[in-house]
């Protein structure tokens, strides 16, 4: 897969742009990060929504397993039994690839088993146990592509150590996109990184190279240890 | 879970007590405090208890001092469609002059950076802008409590740093901030941490006690975590 050259316009004096080709071959997990706004969600609806397609911002469209970084408002009026009969509805592409086993097996290890057989309605529950139960139905779509858009902004450090387990069976299966505005994540599971500035792809690189990014470490990390303000 | 919530007459004193435990916990004027405790352990339901709109609890309406309470989720509470008049309606619904307002907004919005936005469609904003816009549409609701529940869940640090500003601003009006995050770095900006575990408030600490104790406890930062893993990359270079 390659990202391409490509400009797409969003709005009035919005473009989403990248300048160079970018071959992402032999890449398994792809760090997307940037500041808020810098498009990194737009970059990645370029991939999942058939309707962008004519972007042309890829060399080839695979089905995507999808977890939208707002999908767990549209979970509040359901339960979780009413969300994974439609997850595993055979007449849509999504439960062709849904896993209900694989299901089961992640729903334990995020630690959200015993909320599933409730009948309470998912608006009970905390947004962190809604993220969780949003990242065990994306992951176990089997699909070439995975994409977690900012999946950990509910999740304590468990939950995200429980994550990156779970993203490391992924990878053997699917190409994952990861973005998220917590570097910290981006180091644990990803082998690549894309680095968006105001609607920009401005660099891309091995993860290794990180340490030598003195200008997005010293963003990420802006203070030295336990400095009081 | 039994669970009782006051508020004295002085503005300041919440009760929040347990089966087994009673804790006083003070929301005094001008102090900034941190609710820190894993998902699921209630933080969201004590914002709630505090701002009054939990059910089946009794809670006493507060006799003096008000509240005003952003959720985690920004989106369930927009009201309008463009930035500027979404600024404007908390304000409006409190009758505050017009003029007045728009300084309000003028002031809030440069500490947050973002005044860019203000002619902007909500719909057009990414959820990091939509959070930072409803953080300026709580702290300009006319309150002396602010309850903020992880108002930081999608900011990055340099944002996380304007918002505390904005936090500091309102203290220093004698506004009391509360706020509920996962992250523990943001102790750094706050007077008082309140642990909480199992739907319980189980200790409060001082900033200096915290920073003194949490290592100890096990307790780790976003610093912590990108700076052992850049180690062990550094090390496969």
């Amino acid at each position: 897969m390659k990202i391409l050259s490509f400009h797409y316009r969003i709005a009035e004096g919005k473009i989403l742009q990248n300048a160079a080709e970018i071959n992402l071959k032999n890449r398994r997990c792809i760090g997307i990060l940037g500041p808020v706004g810098s498009g990194k969600s737009m970059l990645i609806k370029l991939l999942a929504d058939k309707a962008l397609r004519d972007a042309a911002a890829y060399s080839e469209y695979p089905f995507c397993a999808y977890l939208s970084q707002d999908l767990t408002r549209l979970f509040t009026g359901n339960t979780p039994q009413s969300i994974l009969e439609l997850y595993a509805d055979k007449r849509y592409t999504v439960g062709k690839h849904f896993d209900r086993s694989l299901f089961n097996d992640y729903a334990r290890r995020m630690r959200i088993e015993s909320l599933i057989g409730e009948k309470r309605r998912l608006a009970s529950y905390s947004e962190g146990e809604r993220q969780r139960l949003g990242i065990c139905l994306a992951a176990a779509v089997k699909a070439p592509v995975c994409i977690l858009d900012e999946a950990t902004t509910a999740l304590d450090t468990q939950s995200r150590f429980n994550l990156f387990g779970i993203m490391e069976e992924i990878r053997t299966r699917a190409r994952i996109f990861m973005i998220s505005h917590r570097l910290a994540d981006c180091l644990y599971v990803c082998d690549y990184l894309i680095h968006m500035e105001n609607l920009n792809i401005r660099e891309h690189y091995p993860i290794q190279e990180i340490v030598e990014k003195k200008n997005i470490l010293s963003y990420y990390l802006p203070q030295s240890e336990d400095e009081d303000v | 879970m039994d669970c009782f919530l006051s508020w004295k007459s002085d503005f300041g004193c919440v009760y929040f007590k347990m089966i087994e435990d009673t804790q006083k916990l003070q929301l005094l004027p001008g102090k900034r405090i941190l609710v820190l405790g894993p998902s699921g352990c209630g933080k969201s339901s004590l914002l709630k208890h505090i701002a009054g709109f939990e059910s089946g609890i009794p809670v006493k309406a507060p006799e003096a001092g008000s509240a005003a309470l952003l959720m985690q989720n920004p989106f369930y509470q927009i009201i309008m469609q463009d930035v500027q008049d979404e600024l404007m309606f908390p304000q409006k619904n409190a009758a505050v002059p017009a003029q007045e307002a728009e300084e309000n907004i003028a002031a809030v919005t440069e500490i947050l950076g973002i005044a860019q936005l203000a002619e902007r469609e909500i719909a057009s904003l990414s959820f990091g802008e939509v959070q930072l816009v409803m953080i300026a549409a709580t702290f300009l609701t006319p309150a002396d409590v602010y309850l903020l529940d992880e108002p930081s869940s999608h900011l990055d640090p340099p944002l996380i740093s304007a918002f505390h500003r904005l936090a500091q601003y309102f203290a220093e009006k004698n506004k009391c901030i509360c706020i509920s995050s996962q992250i523990a770095d943001e102790y750094r900006y706050c007077d008082e941490i309140w642990l909480m575990e199992q739907g319980s408030v189980r200790e409060v600490l001082s900033r200096e006690a915290f920073q003194h104790e949490r290592r100890k406890r096990g307790i780790l930062s976003e610093a912590d975590l990108i700076r052992g893993r850049l180690r062990e990359l550094g090390r496969q270079q």
